[in-house]
């Protein structure tokens, strides 16, 4: 273990190496002693501070119990609501048409349209990405350019994960109903959201971030009912 | 299996989903109380109001018995972690109604424990971490009370999330940061 690692599992995990994964917990109490030994004051620091938000953490318990009568107010519930259960081999197979509508008639040109300017710049981030200095010297910005422009995505760390949380929301329940336009719906809400332009105060943190979740995230159909590369060639970027 | 209407203590999981989504009570009631604890716990930490958790737990309840027959034994995941699912899924909605907004960290707070000092310190603190978990962003929350607080693995709270590990991974450090952040500057304050 060296010492990024630990800092990377400090980070993760927290001081309690019973919390870490189990093949490298000897060798972060190993790592550990060292550091004790040589005055690593930077990483004895992060430690400490790890080993304190761990204490308390653990002042966060749960307070009471859930209430003695929560089942059979459920019961009470499905009864009142002619609730039954859901039957799998009744699933649906076909799409349902709430996606579709909102790609059909005259919003299709823009979905199109902001579609390939996703794509376009997913198409210029492999290529063309580049940090620049802030004038505040502890922050830089990625930054992608294509076709002489510039485009950034910018957003708050909060913000992040709000849009995230609505979007992989969203996303799930498409999945679930087994709608074949997600892909699109997907890309629609990064366009929505996500593309400024210029460059102004950009944390490239939060853009690797984002990505980061975005990548992770998106995994095409097998089967797509709509082929993004079909739809980028019929696009014209003159549009954006 | 069932004796007079009672389900033996012992009867597998699986084989109480397969009877929940058939319809029977007792065998939802037993699944109910086995997971209960569990769900609350989830609940609470995820909203830290009585009131409120209890809510999220019916809600979870009826989700449980309603979806019970989209439970596939087949496709890998336990019933724990199913369930884990659908409160986070319930919980994540109740959040999104809500939608109060900022939470504030408190500056005080009172008890009524035998050694007052010590205590309303103690409690100070408890409320102030409450919050301050309580602030963070839904999903950075949902990893932080999943791994940290219920032990599950990067891995299972991926798959409770639907997203990845590599995901998980980055919403627990940033949460750690910013609860780091956030504590520290209360202990200096």
């Amino acid at each position: 273990m060296n010492k990024g690692d630990f800092e990377h599992f400090l980070s993760l995990y927290g001081a309690d190496f019973d919390r870490w994964p189990e093949d490298v917990r000897d060798a972060a109490a190993a790592f550990y002693a060292r550091l004790k030994e040589n005055d690593a004051d930077d990483l004895a620091a992060l430690y400490q501070d790890a080993a304190f938000v761990d204490d308390m953490l653990a002042l966060y318990d749960v307070d009471g119990a859930p209430d003695a009568d929560v089942i059979a107010r459920a019961l009470t519930q499905i009864e009142q609501d002619k609730i039954v259960p859901f039957d799998a081999s009744k699933r649906r197979h076909t799409p349902v048409k709430r996606a579709g509508a909102v790609f059909a008639g005259g919003m299709r040109p823009a979905v199109y349209a902001l579609a390939a300017c996703v794509i376009l710049f997913f198409a210029g981030l492999s290529v063309m990405t580049q940090t620049v200095p802030l004038s505040d010297a502890s922050r830089t910005a990625s930054t992608t350019s294509y076709d002489g422009g510039t485009v950034v995505l910018a957003m708050a760390d909060a913000a992040v994960d709000h849009f995230m949380d609505d979007l992989m929301h969203d996303y799930a329940i498409l999945a679930d109903e087994n709608i074949s336009d997600k892909e699109m719906t997907f890309l629609w809400q990064l366009a929505q959201a996500q593309i400024v332009q210029p460059v102004s105060t950009v944390e490239s943190q939060d853009i690797e971030r984002f990505l980061d979740d975005l990548f992770d995230s998106y995994q095409p159909l097998p089967a797509p009912g709509l082929n993004l590369w079909d739809l980028y060639e019929q696009a014209s970027v003159v549009e954006l | 299996m069932k004796a007079e209407g009672v389900i033996k203590r012992e009867y597998p999981d699986p084989e109480l989903m397969a009877l929940v989504a058939k319809g029977d009570k007792v065998a939802f009631r037993e699944l109910s109380d086995r997971y209960l604890k569990m769900i609350y716990a989830v609940a609470f930490r995820m909203f830290p109001e009585k009131a409120d958790a209890d809510d999220v737990v019916q809600d979870a309840l009826v989700r449980l018995w309603n979806k019970a027959g989209a439970w596939d034994a087949k496709a890998g995941a336990s019933v724990s972690t199913w369930i884990y699912r659908i409160t986070y899924n319930i919980a994540i909605d109740h959040k999104r109604r809500q939608k109060a907004g900022h939470v504030p960290l408190p500056d005080h707070a009172e008890s009524d424990a035998p050694d007052p000092e010590m205590a309303l310190r103690r409690q100070e603190e408890r409320q102030y971490v409450r919050a301050a978990v309580e602030s963070l962003p839904e999903r950075q929350r949902a990893a932080l009370v999943l791994c940290h607080f219920e032990g599950l693995s990067n891995a299972q709270a991926a798959e409770i999330m639907d997203t990845t590990v590599k995901s998980v991974e980055g919403l627990l450090v940033r949460a750690r940061k910013t609860l780091k952040d956030t504590l520290i500057a209360y202990k200096k304050a």
